[in-house]
């Protein structure tokens, strides 16, 4: 049994080594310039992490986002300066009461299953899309009604001024993508399953625990402007977007290293040197990529009281965290910014006199003034972030230096998300924010969030925000350091610091790639 | 020896029933669920809560652990929350592919393993018995993903003999779809190995000692005959224990390798479920595990009949 087992492998595996050996090495000589964009061929992707839905609607999750923002698009998106353009819309124009807002939606636009594009789309798919998100259900706070003017147009009566209206039509995180009114309504609130957009590739299909696959969208109409980001011209080149769902980093590395994968998310800093080494590779920093901070539990327990959240924020040396979670230094920043320093539209350095400036006696004296009296704080990290039960190991202490009585508490991260709904379960979490694109999408600002902040203060201005017109630059500057200060003061969230996404894509592979921050696969091509 | 399979057979349904309901309790028993992380991190409390409903994951533990058992007993495991697929259909899907890694590494493992570790105990305390000992201990002490990684970093990187990670079906060709296993299948057949060989030699040692192969060389017969008629036989018994054993290992997921190679196999659909909290199929795999493990151990009995006609059942 076994010499017959044994003789007829060993000759098939050898002979396919052989084979596959002349296969590699032709694919590796193949590799001429690539500054002319070239049509067809497939882009391999290396991702970190396999979405749980591809519904952009259902999900604030980047692993979907990423995957999603090739098939569906938004009436309105960011550009590459992180500005809200139109993408399906023409043009908007408001009422001068500011109450009454009229979209008209660009005409010829095809869903992949060869419907056109209208009104009754738009207005199914943003009330669903006002349902499910928290940004949506948000924004239909101020909606009075949505209705169709006719096929090419929309109307959104306000009930009350709400000038992030656009902005948030725009926001990445769930997206208000439109898509068929058939498939919005059987979808329900359910993640959909039907995965029809407008955007430059079509899903075609998904293997889980295998692969992805996105085909080029030979109906796709583009827009001409060169705005970048995930609005204006948008040429899909590539036959395929093929996503792979790869957990290791290291194999990510190797297989973007042999050219298997074009590009490779997420890699560990500790390969940054090995990769600017190698002249086959391109290492892109994303430099507006997350932020990470301690969320307080503002609903139960000792962190109820702002000035034990204000200790804490004393107690904390940011530089020592960052280095403990992050690595090397080019990898974070020290910013105060609830915003990134390349959104230039709302980023303020407000709070900047409170941020970093670590301060023992202080954090004492406000321990002692708000009664402290050694209650245990549960400190909750996951390790299946490594930065996050990193940056633990590192705070822990410093609450302990200041006189916290700490009880650190490691978990898997869905334990952590589960755990963080209950009020009476813990005290400080610690996540990372990806970017946000309005103070009112600022996701722990939201009352219901886990953390629970409720303040008079922030709710005056951000009431203020929603009624101050987005054209009126210098009152929204205004705005945005009030809103901040607040931010330093109430402490909802103690911030660390910013950190970059370390993306490595295979330079004789892959061309006209851009840096963003999350990867898109539009106006790039492949030479293999 | 029909009789006995039967019994055998009919003796599946307390342990399954056992199992599937232990796995139940302690699933829901750890916290975490799959409607935050569908959501993403960024959700807010409201919109967990809703598709928590929607899931009918808010209903009391005891009447879904009912309505789930009954569906078990149809037949049915229930349907993926993620894969939005049947639970069978998902794991008879990622079975492929364990199944060829399983048979790959299984056959590498007996091929240089058998040999090997009866040549050791052939020549015991000889030079070749000593550097079979050392390799067979790094083969067990090696962790399977360090092996996998360093195999990666040979002969994917560096002399770009194969491919670094990913599965080809066999539908693409049967060769692509071996080199695709390949180095997987190495990495494990070296702890495989390592086990089998330990027990070939130690069995091979202790039959070489015994009368009747004194009594065969006495009258005789050659060494190579002596080995493979009357050592070899029946030194196997304690080896199809252990290589029953790492069968049913194997098939039950080679969780690490199949992770680190990226293989859709049964190990790498239970991690991924597991922290997604995707409790159907969770459940489906704990109770097609246990199936494995009691069927091979099933063959393992009946191929001991087989080699040795003394044992009857």
């Amino acid at each position: 049994m076994v010499a017959a087992l044994r003789c007829p492998t060993l000759t098939r595996a050898l002979a396919c080594v052989a084979g596959l050996s002349l296969i590699w090495t032709a694919w590796g000589a193949a590799a001429p310039g690539g500054s002319e964009p070239v049509r067809g061929g497939v882009i391999h992707v290396a991702t970190n992490a396999e979405p749980g839905t591809l519904d952009w609607q259902s999900s604030t999750a980047t692993a979907t986002r990423l995957v999603a923002w090739h098939v569906f698009e938004s009436l309105f998106a960011l550009d590459r300066n992180y500005e809200v353009r139109p993408l399906l819309a023409q043009s908007y124009a408001v009422s001068a009461d500011g109450l009454r807002y009229t979209i008209r939606l660009r005409a010829g636009i095809k869903f992949h299953n060869g419907q056109p594009m209208t009104a009754d789309d738009v207005i199914a798919s943003l009330e669903r899309w006002g349902k499910l998100s928290s940004g949506g259900q948000e924004t239909f706070k101020a909606i009075k009604q949505v209705k169709k003017i006719d096929d090419g147009t929309v109307e959104i009566d306000l009930s009350r001024l709400f000038a992030p209206l656009i902005t948030n039509l725009g926001d990445p995180k769930q997206a208000a993508v439109i898509m068929p009114k058939n498939v919005a309504e059987r979808a329900g609130l359910k993640p959909a399953t039907e995965l029809i957009g407008t955007g430059p590739y079509i899903f075609k299909h998904w293997t889980p625990g295998q692969e992805i696959v996105l085909a080029r969208n030979p109906a796709y109409v583009s827009r001409n402007e060169d705005w970048g980001g995930i609005t204006g011209r948008k040429v899909a080149y590539a036959d395929e977007i093929d996503f792979f769902p790869v957990t290791d980093p290291q194999v990510r590395l190797a297989g973007v290293t042999t050219g298997q994968y074009d590009l490779a998310l997420e890699l560990t800093q500790d390969v940054y040197a090995k990769v600017k080494a190698d002249p086959h590779l391109t290492a892109d920093l994303v430099r507006v990529f997350s932020w990470t901070g301690a969320v307080f539990n503002k609903a139960h327990g000792v962190f109820t009281d702002a000035r034990l959240r204000q200790a804490a924020l004393y107690a904390m040396k940011p530089a020592d965290l960052m280095a403990a979670a992050i690595g090397p230094k080019q990898f974070w920043q020290l910013d105060p910014g609830l915003f990134f320093p390349e959104q230039k539209g709302l980023y303020t350095a407000a709070g900047a006199e409170t941020y970093n400036h670590q301060n023992l006696d202080k954090a004492r004296a406000l321990l002692k003034e708000a009664g402290y009296h050694g209650q245990r704080i549960a400190v909750m990290s996951t390790k299946d972030y490594t930065w996050n039960a990193n940056t633990a190991q590192v705070l822990v202490p410093e609450l302990q230096a200041v006189g916290f009585s700490v009880d650190s508490q490691v978990y898997d991260w869905p334990t952590l998300l589960s755990r963080r709904t209950k009020q009476d379960l813990w005290d400080i979490f610690l996540t990372g924010f990806s970017p946000s694109i309005d103070p009112t999408g600022v996701i722990f600002f939201g009352g219901t969030w886990p953390g629970w902040y409720k303040s008079d203060a922030l709710d005056r201005e951000l009431e203020k925000w929603g009624e101050t017109p987005v054209s009126d630059a210098a009152a929204r500057k205004k705005l945005m350091d009030q809103i901040q200060t607040t931010f330093y003061q109430e402490v909802p969230v103690a911030k660390i610091g910013n950190y970059f996404g370390l993306e490595v894509y295979n330079t004789d592979h892959l061309h006209g790639y851009t840096s963003y921050f999350d990867v898109r696969f539009w106006n790039v091509w492949v030479t293999h | 020896m029909a009789r006995y399979a039967a019994g055998r057979l009919a003796a599946l349904a307390p342990v399954l029933l056992v199992v599937g309901v232990t796995a139940f309790l302690l699933l829901h028993l750890i916290p975490g669920d799959p409607a935050s992380v569908i959501l993403g991190p960024d959700a807010s409390a409201g919109q967990v809560a809703l598709l928590r409903h929607t899931l009918g994951l808010d209903r009391p533990l005891p009447v879904q652990l009912v309505l789930w058992f009954e569906r078990v007993l149809h037949g049915d495991l229930g349907d993926s929350i993620f894969l939005r697929e049947p639970v069978t259909r998902a794991i008879w899907q990622h079975l492929g592919p364990t199944a060829g890694l399983t048979a790959l590494a299984e056959a590498l493992a007996l091929a240089v393993a058998i040999p090997s570790g009866v040549l050791a105990a052939w020549k015991q305390h000889s030079r070749f018995d000593q550097g079979f000992m050392l390799l067979v201990l790094l083969g067990v002490s090696i962790p399977s993903f360090w092996t996998g990684l360093n195999l990666i970093a040979v002969f994917a990187v560096a002399l770009r003999l194969l491919p670094v990670a990913g599965y080809v079906s066999p539908s693409h060709g049967v060769g692509p779809w071996a080199a695709s296993l390949l180095l997987p299948a190495i990495a494990l057949a070296f702890t495989q190995a390592g086990l089998i060989a330990r027990m070939a030699r130690d069995s091979t040692i202790e039959v070489l000692g015994e009368d009747y192969i004194r009594t065969a060389r006495g009258k005789g017969a050659g060494e190579a005959a002596v080995l493979t008629r009357h050592a070899f036989r029946n030194a196997l018994i304690p080896t199809v224990t252990v290589v029953g054993t790492s069968l049913a290992n194997l098939l039950s997921g080679a969780v690490v390798v199949e992770t680190v190679f990226v293989l859709p196999g049964v190990g790498n659909l239970v991690v991924q479920s597991i922290s997604r909290r995707d409790y159907p199929v969770i459940e489906g795999v704990v109770l097609f595990v246990a199936l494995v493990y009691v069927l091979v151990n099933l063959l393992v009995d009946l191929l001991y009949a087989a080699i040795d006609p003394r044992i009857r059942y």
